[in-house]
């Protein structure tokens, strides 16, 4: 009897361990997949290009729950999109923010700091 | 028997630790390299900014009526462009350029070259040390004459996609 716990206890440290590395695994996977920096750049690249590619009265609207979310997590309430002369910039964490600069020289509406209560972000473009 | 077994089992379990360890530090290594590299979209700006002066220059395959004045002082506010960049990595507005030439193709003659941008990029192209995207589009001007415009679109920003 004391020989069969002892084997049972030496399995459970075993799965444990192994259940412990693989969490960690994948928290590191997690935090590399959805970190603050990489959302950063992928919002002002994706808002750079598009108004590249954009034309006087488009308008453009950006889904952008996740970075919302975790500007949230961050307890950062600061302008999440800025737009100086033709540089964009996002900003998640009072620390950092990532530019990125597009070459279509047009102009903006005014509201375009803060995405809506619904993670959407709107920019009009003018000529 | 069983002592045999117990550490047979023991020996199982740090290798067992090992190929784990191996295996963790190759996704490591995997994912460090992937999500380490900045975005690259050089490529997609090339292709917006070759599109822009496209449309900019011709509309539904007629040339703009002041083609032959475009020169290196007007063309980036003709077509509505601004190469200023971020003020980072001691980038100086050096990060694009553009060249355009229009070629009479009737007389195959050369009749208007633009440039605008840094034009030292231009230099890197053959090394893929900079984004270079060249097209070719025909078109015609408003006595009928036909052109071949060559565009050539350059972006650097390396720091930033590479």
């Amino acid at each position: 009897m004391k020989k069969r716990g002892t084997i049972l206890v030496e399995n459970i440290i075993f799965i444990v361990l192994n259940l412990v590395f693989l969490s960690i695994l994948f928290l590191f996977l997690f935090s590399k997949m959805n970190g603050t920096a990489i959302l950063e750049e992928q919002y002002a690249k994706k808002i750079a290009l598009a108004i590249d590619a954009a034309k006087p009265e488009m308008k453009l609207i950006f889904n952008m729950n996740d970075a919302v979310e975790k500007a949230n997590d961050e307890k950062f309430d600061g302008k999440i999109v800025s737009i100086e002369g033709n540089v964009v910039t996002v900003r998640l964490h009072e620390k950092g923010g990532y530019s990125y600069s597009f070459f279509n020289d047009v102009d903006f509406d005014a509201l375009y700091y803060y995405p809506d209560e619904n993670g959407m972000f709107e920019l009009e473009v003018r000529e | 028997m069983i002592k045999g077994k117990k550490a047979t089992d023991k020996l199982l379990s740090v290798y067992w630790f090992a190929v784990l360890f191996i295996v963790a530090a190759g996704i490591v290594y995997i994912a460090l390299s992937f999500y380490g590299k900045p975005y690259d979209v050089r490529n997609v700006e090339a292709d917006i900014l070759t599109n822009k002066i496209a449309d900019c220059l011709s509309t539904r395959g007629v040339l703009i009526d002041n083609w032959g004045d475009l020169n290196e002082n007007n063309f980036l506010e003709t077509c509505d462009l601004n190469f200023n960049v971020e003020d980072t990595n001691g980038w100086k507005n050096d990060q694009f350029f553009v060249r355009v030439e229009f070629l009479n193709i009737t007389d195959n003659v050369l009749e208007n070259a633009v440039s605008a941008g840094y034009f030292n990029l231009e230099n890197f192209c053959e090394e893929k040390l900079v984004v270079c995207l060249e097209r070719k589009m025909y078109s015609l001007d408003l006595e009928g004459n036909s052109y071949q415009v060559k565009i050539k679109s350059i972006v650097r920003k390396n720091e930033k996609n590479n």
